[in-house]
């Protein structure tokens, strides 16, 4: 399979996840940017052994990594601002997108890609211990907006 | 519960976008890292090029203006490279959490120490900010120490994650540290994973490879060549500190002549819960003049000076190994051997005695220097220097503890063997009469 092949069996996958994470406005430049630098590795995308998982990886990261920019330099960085909300009446959808990225992640991963708590640990790079913690606490969070 | 999340989940993506073509994001591949979508392709690979001639040449400035503390070529340097991770659970009862949400990863470098005498930690956070701290390694502990660092003393300004609880009242207020950035500004742990050359007070040499901020490690020759697992558990009793005591385990794996895996454990009943996991991926040597110990464009954020002598309060680290058990009295050969074995014991007593001593008064000094430090109002530095002394007296508690075990064990052990011998010369007596 060449890099293209890679690419396109993958670029759904990589931008409903990115989706979850920032929004549709700018999941592509999230996704471009990850593949971009993906295909500037020595070997390039078929140099990795599982390219779908290191591209989710990656685009947690670079979500993380926007946010943190956006954070420390607000008016430098506006125009690459992440949008951390969708937008919508409904209670749900407004709760998971208030919930900081690795929350966010984790509970996209487990709950709508159904992978165990193993599995997401593995494509965010953390324990599947932290993963549990993030979706204990993204329900809390869902239950105390619902509740109140 | 998951399932309305799933549902709000559909809702989010039910109108996923295609995504940038393959043209697009092979295209941009070929001029570098770009946001496609604004057309700067151009700019950044040009300011890209233009950083690389910067960084290079000032590499190059820098290796040939630096004679007082690069060594010459043939020197090489030990090399470390460790994976850090850090997982932190924020419990805070009845407190405010300060959290940075900064990096719990990082990939550590550590060179050193260089003809100078010079430790140099890179930390180098996922998204490539690398935090640097240089250190002075003393010869002798008297001697003071020096700390360089990328960044301040104020907790914002490390792109890793600096965490803990708060808590203000009348009269007093208190910051309890969960976790910290892996190269904080007054210093690194890390340091004891290079072999340092220093020097005991008497003047005698040593090889310090201990840190009480790390987990206590003795001096090499009581592990170095013997692959044995390390076992240590601090506990500070709730006596001491009510709700704030804590608890932490430290394993260490000794593969090939040195410790490959540590990992930390501290669990925090009141604050929360903080795993840090260290793994040392690569250990090699590198020449002296590839890594640079300039502190230029870094901040001198920790100046000791040396200390009176007379005055000194040292830092007490201690080792439990999980070895074999005293051997058993009867497996001496003969009574020669059995009394060489007894005035070994009875050394080893005397001297653990003695240790069990200076750990009393190392604590009795702590705690003093502890109460005098908590009565003055110099933050943040106060609080850096006052967690420093709760660890030393951390550390030199369980030190008591296992050198009072120890003294139990070996007095129960010679009594065994004075009984042997005794019954080997009451044995003898009958033989011969």
């Amino acid at each position: 399979m060449n890099e293209s092949d890679i690419y396109m069996s993958v670029r759904r996958d990589l931008m409903r996840y990115a989706t979850a994470l920032v929004g549709p406005d700018t999941a592509d430049d999230v996704v471009s940017s990850v593949v971009v630098r993906a295909l500037a590795r020595p070997g390039g995308l078929g140099g990795l052994r599982e390219p779908k998982q290191y591209l989710m990886k990656a685009i947690l990261n670079e979500v993380r990594s926007r946010h943190r920019r956006r954070s420390q330099h607000p008016a430098v960085h506006a125009d690459t601002a992440v949008e951390t909300t969708v937008g919508s009446d409904d209670a749900v959808t407004n709760v998971i997108a208030s919930l900081p990225a690795r929350q966010r992640a984790a509970a996209y991963l487990v709950f709508y890609e159904e992978y165990t708590p193993s599995e997401a640990a593995d494509l965010m790079g953390c324990r599947p211990g932290t993963v549990r913690r993030y979706l204990h606490l993204a329900r809390a969070k869902l239950r105390e907006a619902l509740d109140g | 519960m998951d399932e309305q999340f799933r549902d709000g989940f559909e809702r989010m993506l039910s109108d996923v976008p295609d995504g940038p073509g393959w043209d697009e994001v092979a295209g941009s591949s070929m001029a570098g890292p770009v946001r496609r979508s604004r057309g700067r392709g151009p700019l950044v690979a040009a300011a890209a090029f233009v950083a690389t001639i910067l960084i290079v040449g000032g590499a190059v400035l820098a290796l040939s203006g630096r004679p007082a503390s690069i060594a010459p070529a043939a020197t090489t340097v030990d090399h470390i490279e460790i994976s850090w991770a850090q997982d932190v659970v924020l419990r805070c009862v009845g407190m405010e959490k300060v959290d940075n949400g900064g990096f719990g990863l990082a990939k550590i470098d550590i060179w050193g120490p260089n003809p100078d005498g010079l430790v140099r930690i890179d930390a180098t956070a996922p998204d490539g900010t690398v935090e640097r701290t240089i250190s002075t390694y003393a010869p002798s502990r008297a001697s003071g120490r020096k700390v360089w660092s990328s960044q301040g003393l104020g907790s914002d300004d490390t792109v890793f994650r600096v965490a803990g609880c708060f808590t203000e009242t009348a009269d007093t207020s208190s910051h309890y540290s969960m976790s910290d950035s892996p190269v904080p500004p007054t210093g690194n742990p890390f340091s004891a994973f290079i072999s340092i050359p220093t020097e005991r007070r008497d003047g005698s040499p040593r090889d310090l490879e201990n840190d009480p901020s790390i987990g206590a490690f003795s001096s090499d020759e009581e592990w170095r060549g013997i692959p044995v697992k390390v076992f240590i558990r601090t506990d500070t009793g709730v006596d001491d500190m009510g709700p704030y005591g804590n608890r932490s385990e430290t394993w260490v794996d000794v593969v090939n002549r040195r410790y490959e895996v540590q990992r930390i454990l501290a669990d925090h009943d009141v604050l929360g819960t903080v795993v840090t996991s260290i793994e040392v991926l690569a250990r090699d040597t590198a020449p002296v003049d590839a890594v640079s110990f300039s502190t230029e464009g870094l901040s001198l954020t920790l100046d000791i000076p040396p200390m009176d002598p007379s005055n000194e309060s040292e830092s007490v680290t201690t080792t439990s190994t999980i070895g074999s058990d005293s051997v058993d009295p009867e497996a001496f050969e003969d009574l020669r051997s059995l009394q060489k074995e007894i005035e070994l014991q009875q050394a080893s007593l005397e001297s653990a005695k003695q240790e069990l001593d200076a750990a009393k008064g190392t604590i009795e000094r702590n705690a003093a220097l502890l109460a005098a430090l908590e009565e003055q109002d110099d933050p943040p530095v106060k609080q850096v220097e006052i967690d420093r002394r709760r660890a030393v007296l951390r550390i030199s508690q369980f030190r008591k503890e296992y050198l009072a075990e120890t003294i139990h064990r070996t007095e129960g052990y010679i009594e065994r063997l004075v009984k042997e011998r005794e019954a080997r010369l009451a044995a003898a007596q009958g033989t011969s009469g």
